[in-house]
């Protein structure tokens, strides 16, 4: 995978590169009580079942039975039920625990990891590879593959390489290669819209008017249906349909004529992107040329810039979890829950110190022999096609 | 100056003067030639930068042809390919630039910039042309927007088949166009490209800020300029440019630079001038060389002319010139030497008569002197003898009367033998400090008061001292207020003045007499000329004696009716002595 | 809202969308779809918003409003954007699927199947042998099966008036006992139908809810297990007591009819319908209460309507449905079937 991650330590501190794969990789290791199901909706995990008073002040879930951990030993908490008394009422607590800072960790003596899941980690050399070897007590039932071997800090290419002499079985696309890969006889597998494209300002030098000029200028439809071949979801918002519903009430709509009123007599801005990405790269360079075309000088860096393209990472099927998490990324400070998702959303996005651009599906290309991924506790390989594994 | 000083000037200016006229002139035409020759090269450089260009064009419009015309082309029109694609066909092509545009030029696929997909293409392409007038469009330059600036290339258009898209590719002008120009050497070729890029044949040139005036020149005129640049202090470093525009529908692309190095030029013309230097250097040598000898030959003997006329002017008649030569100067010193000759002949003579003169004028004042004592003698002694033969009274009275007057009398001759003799006595000075004011009044003093003359002083200021015999000075100065005081029998004014003159001292005597006319101030030195009617006419020759041995100058100033004026000067010092 | 429709939510977000339009502003509502749903479908959820929205009034001025049906991995959204000038007011009302839960350990699964549908609403039935009694609003019919078809041949009546009708038949050999709201009835109907009532009973008179001796909360239904005591009560949640009654929880996701299960893989189960308000079809999940918690067991039974009523049998229960297409009322037989 592209992302280096130090650790897969639930508490660790990540960048928001690396947050998104943390996301995907940390349930298959550590649990939680509670997890999201396709729905967003809490299902149990390690608690069975719970039950709160009529306050909702007081939760006593259920542990579930028969799990152990990956050391072997039983997870049995005291009672079998772990309370959760607070003084305030926490009737998102299970969105709370469904989180991966929530997860059952037991920190070894030596330092390593334990969870529940079913992985557990075998190795892990710190942003370069990891080997999470199959849990065979878990209590869902072992999984199927004896164990994920995983690369990490590589570069799109490099994957496609590796799966094509057979170094590996998933490689990470870009989705508009998943129809050329398909011809090739890879197996496709696509996750909905699981990163946002968008233009982040990195300090408060800029005007407003100025970012809302610079929000104007881009057409993210053409960007979309070009550069990205309508593979993305064009958007204002930073969550993505599939989890808010009503992405599109943002206005992404551009209007260059207002662009170039407002932008008037605006200093240029110092825009950096990352130039080795095969995304951010194009549409970097498109940006600048919608900006230019609004009056708008952006001059490129590699160092520190006024504003940023960047990918932001959805790290859950939580809509609030999702934006909390996109909030603690980008600095910025969101309402409190009882203000709606939909106020929370609008407060982040006011003031444009952050343009969502367009969401994004996570793709990956596999061999033929690769069943039911990124589910990395179904995956399975199908013995037809399997390659013997040195 | 001396003639040897001249003579040398003389012939170094004739010498340097002809020899930088000839430099000068060699100098002049070489650089014409020169000129020629530049004029010639660039017009040859400018000629081969042109069939380059064409050359290139030819080459690039093949190229774009083939763009046009492939697969790519079709795929890119029907959008089924990427919006990169274009990438591809440039990288085939060896082409910089390559737009795939619709026939409104909006830009279908980019290869340079790829993301100006949908963006109109402003390389000054003019839309709405037919596709056959576009097959048959040259190549020519343009000014290329770039996500980092802009660059000046060769573009040429081609439509693609079905007229649905025109090929718009280019090449950058860069430094193997100026490789390829075949230069003479010492030239180079430069090219400057809008907005700011200067490059010759080995890339981007640095530090060529001097160029920038000729550049600027040409972009304001969009003419042909020249320019001289001098690299550094050297002159062998500059270089003559010139600019040449070039110029696309009324705008400037770039400048050609085609630049000659003076060197070669500025070496010849230095040689040049430093033969004529040492020629001339060595000529005036020679000339110096010549003049030495010249003046051994002519100026020298001059000079010893020269100095026997000054040491006779300075008394020495004696002098002779010893000039060995026989040629007019040797003449001219003979009749130098013939001349002292007869010059000292001369002298002795005239001292010989001046002396008999003397003698002679001596003689007649001693008998004129003499005479007037003796005759009363004779008349006494005459009546003495009478009155004896007479009676014996009236013979003692007479011979009272008698020897009186003859006592008296031989008193004056005694008188005037001493005078004689103390005139042919008169001592050396003896220097020592006087007060010259002092004396003065002195001497002046005892000759005031006495009506009817009046006595006026008038004193310089203060002490004056200097180094004189104090006795002989008041008697020469005795003298000279006596003879005023002589010449005014019926009263005036006695003016006795001193006064300070450059390293001495002026005492002047005046009188309001009747006055001396020429003849007789010149006469009036000369011993025993008087124009009194008593005297000896020593009192004067004192003066002048006493004046002489202090090494100063008695004058007089004279009119007649209008008095005279005795002026001596004195020195202040005498030897070592003040 | 969980298990409203979208017409519900419709009227619902025009219902707070009014909050945004003057009286005398008459609003001109464009429809976009981003769903799956078809045109027929979308068209009734535009139409149930615009009958709400509809105003009287002198409908001069219009505004603008674009409603827009969305969908999120948790159900539908409508979103109704109001546009005044260059002003523009948002309103969104989410329409939930069902929440799931997670996939029921593969076996037990509850099986329906269809014993009688008749337009009156039943409140019970009973089969014995060849013979079906059928509790009804009009009273107890009986029916005898004659070569495959259920002929009536005795009627009792027993009225009731109430509204949400509810009652109960218990045959017991030859004699059988109605339970009507505020009623109980015994009877025969062999060798002849006699019946007799009296006041009182489990059915609360001129209610819907359940009486039972010992003092307990007003309640629906009720449903006991090995250690616990279910109450369906007013708050429309399922309340958990202890053996000695004392309260010790309570859960949402429950139905107001659930029914606690006898024998096999059922014992001290509880079969449980869904919440359901109006008219989307409900289903039955058998649930194991463990610590005083529900956990499904089963994938759920569907239905085409509203469960109107749900008793426990001898062999599973008996669950009465409204069918909303037909308006009939059906009655199932519900098993559960164990597995392997």
């Amino acid at each position: 995978m592209r992302a280096s991650l130090k650790t897969l330590d639930p508490f660790a501190d990540s960048d928001p590169q690396a947050l998104g794969a943390r996301a995907w990789l940390l349930p298959a290791v550590f649990e939680t009580l509670v997890r999201f199901d396709e729905h967003g909706d809490p299902q149990p995990c390690l608690a069975t079942s719970w039950i709160h008073d009529a306050a909702r002040k007081r939760w006593v879930f259920t542990a579930r039975e028969n799990v152990l951990l990956h050391n072997g030993t039983p997870w049995s908490p005291k009672g079998g039920v772990i309370e959760v008394p607070d003084d305030r009422p926490l009737p998102d607590i299970l969105r709370e625990l469904a989180r991966p800072s929530h997860a059952i960790v037991v920190h070894a003596e030596d330092g390593s990891l334990i969870g529940t899941g079913p992985f557990r980690i075998e190795r892990w050399d710190g942003e370069k590879s990891a080997r999470l070897a199959a849990h065979g007590g878990y209590w869902a039932g072992r999984p199927f593959v004896d164990a994920i071997e995983i690369k990490m800090g590589r570069a799109l290419r490099d994957q496609e390489l590796d799966l094509e002499s057979g170094k590996t079985d998933v490689a990470e696309i870009l989705v508009r290669d998943a129809r050329r890969l398909r011809q090739k006889g890879a197996g496709i597998s696509a996750t909905p819209s699981m990163e946002t494209l968008a233009l982040v300002f990195e300090n408060s030098r800029s005007p407003d008017v100025l970012r809302e000029a610079l929000a104007l200028s881009i057409d993210r439809a053409t960007i979309n249906n070009v550069l990205l071949q309508k593979q993305g979801e064009p958007s204002a918002a930073l969550l993505p349909r599939w989890l808010s519903g009503y992405s599109f009430v943002f206005a992404a709509a551009r209007n260059v004529a207002r662009a170039k009123q407002l932008a008037a007599t605006s200093p240029p801005l110092v825009f950096a992107y990352d130039r080795q990405d095969p995304i951010l790269r194009p549409v970097g360079e498109r940006i600048a040329v919608n900006a230019s075309e609004a009056g708008i000088i952006l001059r490129a860096s590699t160092g520190p810039a006024d504003v940023r393209l960047i990918s932001l990472p959805i790290t859950s099927r939580d809509a609030w979890i999702a934006l909390e998490d996109l909030a603690a990324m980008l600095k910025l400070s969101l309402p409190p829950a009882t203000s709606g998702l939909f106020e929370a959303e609008s407060a982040l996005l006011n003031g444009y110190r952050v343009i969502p651009l367009v969401h994004l599906p996570q793709a990956w290309a596999t061999t033929g022999a690769v069943r039911d991924w990124p589910r990395l506790a179904d995956v399975w390989l199908d013995s037809l096609d399997a390659k013997a594994k040195p | 100056m001396t003639f040897r000083t001249k003579l040398l000037l003389l012939t170094s200016l004739t010498v340097a003067g002809a020899v930088a006229l000839v430099t000068g002139a060699v100098v002049v035409s070489t650089r014409r030639a020169f000129e020629h020759i530049d004029v010639a090269r660039r017009e040859a450089l400018l000629d081969q930068f042109r069939r380059e260009l064409d050359a290139r064009g030819e080459e690039l419009s093949r190229r774009v042809e083939q763009v046009a015309s492939s697969s790519a082309v079709e795929q890119i029109t029907s959008g089924v390919a990427e919006y990169d694609r274009a990438q591809a066909e440039a990288q085939a092509q060896s082409l910089d630039f390559l737009d795939v545009v619709e026939p409104d030029l909006t830009i279908i696929s980019s290869a340079h910039w790829p993301v100006r997909f949908g963006y109109k293409n402003d390389w000054n392409i003019s839309p709405g042309i037919s596709p056959q007038d576009w097959r048959a469009t040259k190549s020519f330059l343009a000014r290329i927007p770039l996500p980092e600036g802009t660059a000046v290339a060769l573009v040429c258009a081609r439509p693609a088949p079905g007229g649905k898209a025109l090929v718009i590719g280019g090449r950058k002008l860069n430094p193997e166009l100026l490789k390829s120009l075949g230069i003479a050497p010492g030239m180079r070729a430069l090219l400057w490209l809008a907005p700011d890029d200067l490059i010759d044949a080995q890339g981007p040139v640095e530090n060529a800020a001097k160029l920038e005036p000729l550049i600027a020149q040409v972009k304001a005129s969009g003419r042909e300029s020249t320019a001289t640049v001098q690299w550094r202090a050297q002159r062998s470093s500059a270089e003559a440019f010139l600019g040449l525009p070039l110029s696309e529908r009324g705008q400037l692309m770039g400048v050609l630079l085609a630049g000659t190095s003076l060197r070669e030029e500025t070496d010849l013309e230095n040689a040049i001038v430093w033969i004529g230097i040492m020629v001339g250097g060595s000529g005036i040598a020679i000339g110096v060389l010549l003049g030495w000898w010249t003046t051994l030959r002519v100026t020298h003997p001059v000079e010893q002319l020269a100095a026997g006329a000054r040491a006779v002017a300075a008394g020495d008649w004696s002098t002779r010139v010893e000039v060995s030569s026989h040629d007019e100067i040797g003449e001219l010193a003979d009749s130098f030497n013939q001349m002292t000759r007869q010059l000292v002949e001369q002298r002795d003579r005239a001292i010989q008569a001046e002396r008999v003169a003397a003698w002679r004028e001596l003689a007649r004042r001693l008998a004129h002197e003499l005479k007037n004592p003796l005759f009363p003698l004779q008349i006494t002694i005459e009546n003495l003898q009478r009155a004896r033969e007479r009676s014996a009274s009236e013979f003692d009275e007479v011979f009272r009367e008698g020897t009186t007057t003859l006592l008296a009398e031989l008193s004056n001759l005694k008188t005037i033998v001493a005078r004689f003799s103390d005139f042919a006595r008169m001592p050396a000075p003896q220097f020592e400090r006087v007060d010259v004011n002092e004396l003065v009044r002195g001497v002046t003093k005892l000759y005031e008061g006495r009506p009817p003359i009046s006595l006026r002083l008038e004193l310089a200021e203060g002490e004056f001292w200097i180094a004189a015999d104090s006795d002989q000075l008041r008697r020469a100065l005795g003298n000279l207020l006596l003879n005023a005081m002589d010449a005014m029998p019926d009263g005036g004014t006695l003016h006795v003045a001193t006064e300070s003159i450059k390293d001495g001292v002026r005492i002047s005597v005046a009188d309001t007499g009747r006055g001396l006319t020429p003849e007789e101030c010149e006469r009036l030195f000369t011993p025993y000329y008087t124009t009194k009617h008593h005297g000896t006419g020593l009192g004067l020759a004192i003066v002048q004696s006493v004046v002489t041995d202090h090494h100063g100058k008695v004058s007089v100033v004279s009119e007649p009716g209008s008095g005279s004026r005795f002026m001596i000067e004195l020195p202040l010092k005498q030897g070592d002595l003040i | 809202m969980v298990g409203e429709t979208l017409e519900d939510g419709a009227r619902a977000l025009a219902r707070s969308t009014t909050i945004h339009l003057a009286p005398p502003e008459r609003p001109h509502v464009t429809m976009h779809n981003l769903t799956p749903l078809s045109n027929t479908e979308a068209a009734r959820v535009q139409s149930a918003f615009e009958r709400v929205l509809r105003r009287n009034g002198r409908n001069e001025d219009v505004v603008e409003v674009t409603l827009t049906i969305s969908d999120n991995i948790k159900g539908y959204l409508l979103v109704a954007e109001i546009f005044h000038g260059n002003e523009r007011a948002v309103e969104m009302r989410s329409v939930l699927s069902e929440p799931s839960i997670a996939p029921a350990p593969v076996g037990i699964t509850v099986t329906k199947k269809l014993l009688w549908e008749q337009s009156a609403p039943i409140l019970d039935l009973a089969l014995v042998a060849d013979f079906m009694f059928v509790l009804d609003t009009s009273g107890v019919s009986r029916y005898e099966r004659r070569k495959d078809k259920w002929d009536r041949v005795g009627v009792l009546p027993a009225a009731s008036f109430v509204r949400d009708p509810r009652g109960r038949l218990n045959l017991e050999g030859d004699s059988f006992t109605i339970q009507l709201p505020g009623t109980t009835c015994h009877g025969t109907w062999n060798p002849s139908v006699s019946l007799a009532c009296d006041n009182g009973g489990m059915l609360t008179a001129a209610r819907n809810t359940l009486e039972s001796e010992e003092p307990l909360p007003t309640h629906f239904s009720i449903a006991r297990t090995k250690d616990s005591l279910l109450l369906a009560e007013m708050d429309g949640r399922t309340h958990v007591y202890d053996a000695v009654g004392k309260p010790v929880a309570a859960f949402e996701g429950w139905g107001s009819d659930f029914a606690a299960l006898a024998g096999g893989c059922a014992a001290n189960r509880i079969l449980a319908s869904s919440t359901s308000y109006g008219e989307s079809g409900d289903s039955l999940v058998l649930y194991d209460v463990a610590n005083n918690a529900p956990v499904r067991l089963t994938d759920p039974a569907e239905f085409a309507g509203p469960v109107t009523a749900l008793w426990p049998s001898r062999d599973g229960a008996l669950a009465v449905v409204r069918n909303i297409s037909t308006g009939r009322y059906e009655a199932y037989s519900i098993a559960v079937d164990c597995g392997r």
